[in-house]
């Protein structure tokens, strides 16, 4: 059974465990001060070249971030990785002003077939003021490829 | 390897052919796959490029996950529901096949719900947070997993699998044509089953049978009977063979009245039954009027009439009064009141009085007690009173015991450094014996200190706990003692923590001008060890500086092995004995619902298969 998809989480970090992304603040309750939100994805036995995808829907159920634009190729040198590592930033300082609170969603596609959904709240809190977010000086698609971020286990 | 292989599957079957109940179940989902499989131990399915069947839809996906427990349904990756030339296309589908209601979702610029049935969206998606952890790897994880490509789920969750090949810890077993993989859920579902057929070394063969008989909102019937036969066992002293039959039945005559019958029956002629009335007032009010026959072995039979009440307002505080009486003259009641006078002043009212007949014998015990609390608690302190009397009419005697409670709250000193208490409690105490009174008065004085741990560097804390008592009383046996406790803990490394205890006790007794008493020391270290989820435990040793001679050690600790077996020891050495007291070796399995524990006791140099379940 190869090219497995594991499981999917949603956090508020990454960290590096022998060698290999992990999930580090799961959880499911973010506010619109949060700078981030992650969706981390655990794939498994994987031998060759496969496409991934995250889109991210706010809580009208509009997509407000598609993956598909970036080059989400995973494992282009078609070795056996046991187990890969990968996740999606949704940064919330990039989104239009006013930030939707309520159940945001995040879908998952490997192959082009969706494998997994999650969802998150976002809670409006006000009276704390929102850190300037830094400007982005040109919009760069490809410096945006480390959003989507991969760490392999081979199976050597 | 294979011979284990072996018992193992034979016990499984027989565990799980011993849950087959013997009505008729149809099928709720029949699922066909190119790969389907089937967690026994998590009840959890999974599938790949499936067909099911929801409503009237012929259903084809890449994905299924289904965890029973929860009952959470659930398919993704290019579905397509199908109703002759009708063709509904989605993303993603949750169901409930039981209820006929689904929601189906297409993830495209927007998100396009496609409901099935009146349905709430959000509990919905609630429920498929537990198929999340749902994939193939967690599946063949597990001791005991089936794989086919046909497989049925029952209206009652159970699974059956057609053509399927059993996985014993991954590897393959044996082939079975058609075959119940699950042990579906515990509804309460009118029939008959057998619910365990088992052997242990130390209870022989033993068998449970049920009966369910359900009526919603009228009857509730559950007969259970527990067969053992230990003939079978080597040296068994007691009974050849034990049966013990329960019973309880309700019948919902109107909504705030139930009638009941209870029953027992064991072989070693013991039996009883209970008939009673319930009737409610609001969640808080009941009148319970009750009949029992209760039969002991070699012994007189016992009828008792009951009545048991309670009445509860807000304003007027709660009334509890119990009452029962038996044909043979003997009786019981019981008599109690609360109510919260003030916001922090409350009242306890409680009387009880009893007469029963002494055993063997014609004569009674006759004993009346009853007590009256009133406590005040406030962020200070706390003060209570209380009355206690305890008058056995039968021997004569009467204790009567007033008694004073005081108390600081802790509070704290060096922004909360240190804790402290002071409590005191004074009870005089009189009673009468052979028309004489006597009494008798004690004092009871304690100071405690705890302090929150000290860092003098990184990984190193010190905290200590001191206590003092004083105890006075009117015979003069007065005693101080005191004791005081200091923890140090430095962490080695990540993972390792070294920890010293010092404790001295103290207690001196004074008389006159003598002073006499006992001090004791322990001096204990522990070495924690939890540098990863494989491996934890602890190891301790415990020394006395007062006769400079060590005395105990134990040891717990905790080795992950491959999969989720698990290496767990207990050990304990004594060093004045100089011997090994105990040691505990359990080999442990962790198979979701249930656990395998191979365990060998140095005691009782026994070796034990246990099956839990979790």
């Amino acid at each position: 059974m190869d090219n497995q998809f594991g499981r999917m989480y949603i956090c508020s970090n990454i960290k590096i465990e022998k060698d290999l992304y992990t999930p580090a603040g799961i959880t499911s309750d973010f506010n619109t001060q949060d700078k981030k939100v992650i969706c981390f994805v655990r794939l498994n036995n994987i031998n060759k070249e496969i496409q991934v995808r995250w889109k991210w829907y706010d809580p009208d159920s509009r997509l407000v971030r598609d993956t598909v634009q970036f080059d989400t190729l995973v494992n282009t040198r078609e070795d056996f990785i046991m187990v890969q590592t990968l996740y999606d930033e949704l940064d919330l300082t990039q989104i239009k002003k006013p930030l939707k609170g309520g159940v945001w969603t995040v879908v998952f596609y490997l192959e082009n077939l969706l494998v997994g959904s999650m969802n998150f709240t976002l809670k409006n809190q006000a009276g704390k003021k929102r850190a300037p977010s830094p400007e982005r000086k040109s919009p760069d698609i490809r410096s945006n490829l480390s959003d989507i971020t991969c760490s392999a286990y081979p199976s050597w | 390897m294979r011979g284990i292989n072996r018992f193992i599957a034979c016990t499984v079957c027989v565990v799980i052919l011993s849950s087959l109940p013997l009505t008729a179940k149809e099928y709720l989902l029949h699922i066909k796959g190119d790969y389907l499989a089937f967690s026994y131990d998590f009840n959890q399915l999974y599938g790949e490029k499936v067909q099911f069947n929801f409503l009237s839809y012929t259903v084809t996906a890449q994905y299924i996950k289904i965890d029973l427990s929860s009952q959470a349904f659930y398919a993704s990756g290019n579905i397509l529901l199908k109703e002759g030339q009708k063709e509904i296309y989605g993303d993603e589908l949750v169901f409930l096949p039981n209820e006929g209601k689904g929601l189906l979702v297409n993830y495209n610029k927007t998100i396009a719900f496609t409901p099935f049935g009146d349905i709430n969206i959000k509990l919905l998606l609630e429920n498929k947070k537990s198929i999340d952890s749902i994939n193939v790897h967690k599946i063949r994880k597990s001791l005991f997993y089936f794989t086919g490509k046909d497989m049925d789920i029952t209206e009652d969750l159970d699974v059956f699998g057609k053509n399927v090949t059993l996985f014993i810890e991954g590897f393959e077993s044996f082939g079975l044509k058609k075959f119940k993989l699950s042990e579906g859920i515990k509804q309460i579902r009118s029939g008959f089953s057998i619910d365990r057929i088992w052997y242990n070394k130390t209870q022989g063969l033993i068998g449970r049978m049920s009966f369910v008989y359900q009526k919603k909102n009228k009857i509730d019937s559950l007969t259970q009977i527990d067969y053992e036969e230990h003939s079978i066992l080597k040296n068994y002293q007691g009974l050849p063979r034990q049966v013990d039959l329960r019973t309880k039945n309700t019948v919902q005559i109107n909504k705030a009245l139930i009638f009941g019958l209870d029953a027992n029956y064991n072989s070693s002629s013991l039996w009883n039954t209970r008939l009673y009335l319930d009737k409610k007032w609001k969640d808080t009010n009941y009148v319970l009027v009750d009949f029992t026959y209760n039969k002991p072995i070699n012994q007189r039979g016992e009828t008792w009439f009951g009545v048991l009440s309670q009445f509860e307002s807000k304003k007027l505080g709660a009334l509890t009064f119990s009452g029962r009486y038996e044909i043979h003259d003997q009786f019981l009641s019981e008599l109690a009141y609360y109510k919260d006078l003030w916001k922090n002043l409350k009242f306890n009212f409680r009387s009880s009085y009893s007469k029963i007949q002494i055993s063997g014998s014609s004569t009674f015990s006759e004993i009346l007690t009853g007590g009256i609390d009133l406590s005040y608690s406030s962020r200070v302190f706390n003060l209570s009173t209380n009355y206690f009397l305890n008058s056995d009419l039968f021997g004569h005697q009467v204790l009567s015991q007033p008694q004073l409670r005081f108390g600081l709250n802790p509070f704290d000193l060096y922004n909360g450094l240190l804790t402290a208490s002071i409590g005191n409690i004074f009870i005089w105490n009189s009673m009468k014996m052979d028309n004489v009174w006597q009494s008798n008065y004690s004092n009871n004085t304690v100071f405690k200190l705890t302090s929150k741990p000290v860092y003098f560097q990184k990984g190193l804390s010190l905290d200590f706990n001191i206590a003092l008592e004083q105890f006075l009383e009117k015979e003069g046996r007065n005693f101080t003692s005191g004791g005081l406790i200091f923890n140090l803990k430095k962490t080695l490394v990540r993972g390792i923590t070294l920890e010293g205890f010092y404790s001295f006790q103290s207690r001196r007794k004074t008389e006159g001008w003598l002073i006499e008493g006992t001090t004791s020391q322990d001096l204990s270290m522990v070495l924690r060890v939890n540098p990863s989820n494989k491996l934890n435990g602890w190891v301790s040793l415990s020394y006395d500086p007062k006769t400079d001679r060590f005395r105990q050690s134990f040891a717990d600790i905790s080795i992950g092995l491959v999969k989720n077996w698990k290496l767990h020891s207990l050990i304990n050495y004594d060093f004045l004995l100089n011997r090994l007291n105990n040691i505990d070796l359990y080999l442990i399995r962790e198979a979701g619902r249930f656990q395998i524990r191979f365990i060998w006791r140095s005691i009782s140099r026994q070796i034990l298969i246990e099956l839990v379940p979790n």
